[in-house]
């Protein structure tokens, strides 16, 4: 059955984004992306720490992954878009995760700016795909400004709480005609595989991976977890009812009148 | 000459090539992105690519990151 994942023009396999930030070790990552059969992940640009020796993360990164900076630092869409057009020019390719951010406690992005962010990005040929609060009428706007996909969150970042909410991305997934993709809060495969059986194009996962006891066999599962929400959205799932419906047939029973 | 350093005023000698900019810092030339005033400059240019003064450095690296 073909049902690949079309963002701009790119068919991807995988329905499953990772993140690269926490891990503990960056000897995971490559493993990380084999499990989780992934073709996209996300990094950061960050300035040099002449005091630190670091090493480089690119190396762990295979070359057959998509490679997706984040805007992440940015807290407007001047320094949003710097970040993307360095990140570009220095050779990440044209994919762009938009994430715009003024809020230190929950880290929920600034949809405003995003929209901003986009405008200008989309113009220049950037591959956009904006994390952002899920609401309507922005991710219209988004949609509009040029938007390859709509990342709204389910939860606020790192806190793997779940699909918190969901009824707002399910109009998401309604009422735009651009893939959804849930980024952020997703904490366990059965919340991936809720994400994917309400008809998410995809989803993201990061801290879900990096933080488990196994994160690469939690990968896997993540992958398998995806693979199956995808496909019971596809299977059209049966409907839900108050009051039960006999399984058996309700005639020549083995009793006494 | 003055220049900014990731955000940060330094002094350092007239006429600097950025190869010898990252060299005085140590760095390894490998991993990193160096923007001058917004603009990337290909590591093939470094070592011709001279700062002029109050020129705005940023040596970035790709991180990991969600």
């Amino acid at each position: 059955m073909d049902d690949k994942l079309e963002i701009k023009g790119t068919q991807l396999d995988s329905r499953l984004f990772v993140g690269t930030g926490k891990f503990s070790d960056y000897h995971l990552i490559p493993e990380v992306i084999r499990a989780s059969k992934t073709q996209v992940v996300t990094v950061a640009l960050r300035r040099v720490d002449f005091d630190v020796k670091e090493e480089n993360m690119l190396e762990y990164l295979p070359k057959n992954v998509i490679v997706m900076p984040n805007t992440s630092g940015a807290r407007n869409s001047i320094e949003a878009v710097r970040i993307a057009r360095i990140a570009r020019e220095a050779g990440c390719g044209n994919w762009i995760k938009v994430e715009v951010i003024n809020d230190q406690k929950y880290l929920l992005p600034d949809n405003f700016e995003t929209i901003k962010t986009i405008e200008i990005l989309a113009k220049e040929g950037f591959v956009v795909l904006p994390y952002m609060s899920p609401d309507l009428e922005a991710a219209k706007r988004m949609a509009n400004a040029g938007a390859a996909a709509i990342m709204p969150l389910g939860a606020p970042i790192g806190t793997n709480r779940g699909i918190r909410t969901k009824e707002l991305i399910q109009i998401l997934i309604s009422e735009i005609d651009l893939p959804i993709i849930v980024d952020a809060g997703i904490g366990r495969p059965s919340e991936a595989a809720e994400a994917m059986e309400m008809g998410a194009a995809a989803v993201l996962v990061n801290t879900a991976i990096a933080t488990a006891d196994n994160p690469v066999l939690i990968a896997e599962a993540f992958a398998l977890a995806v693979e199956a929400g995808r496909k019971a959205y596809l299977a059209g799932p049966g409907a839900t009812r108050q009051f039960a419906s006999a399984s058996s047939p309700l005639t020549g029973f083995l009793r006494n009148a | 000459m003055f220049v900014k350093i990731c955000g940060a005023e330094s002094q350092i000698p007239e006429a600097s090539s950025l190869q010898e900019l990252i060299e005085s810092r140590n760095l390894s030339g490998k991993s990193i992105i160096i923007a001058v005033n917004d603009n990337v400059i290909k590591r093939e240019l470094w070592e011709n690519t001279k700062l002029n003064p109050n020129d705005n450095v940023e040596i970035i690296r790709m991180v990991s990151g969600g």
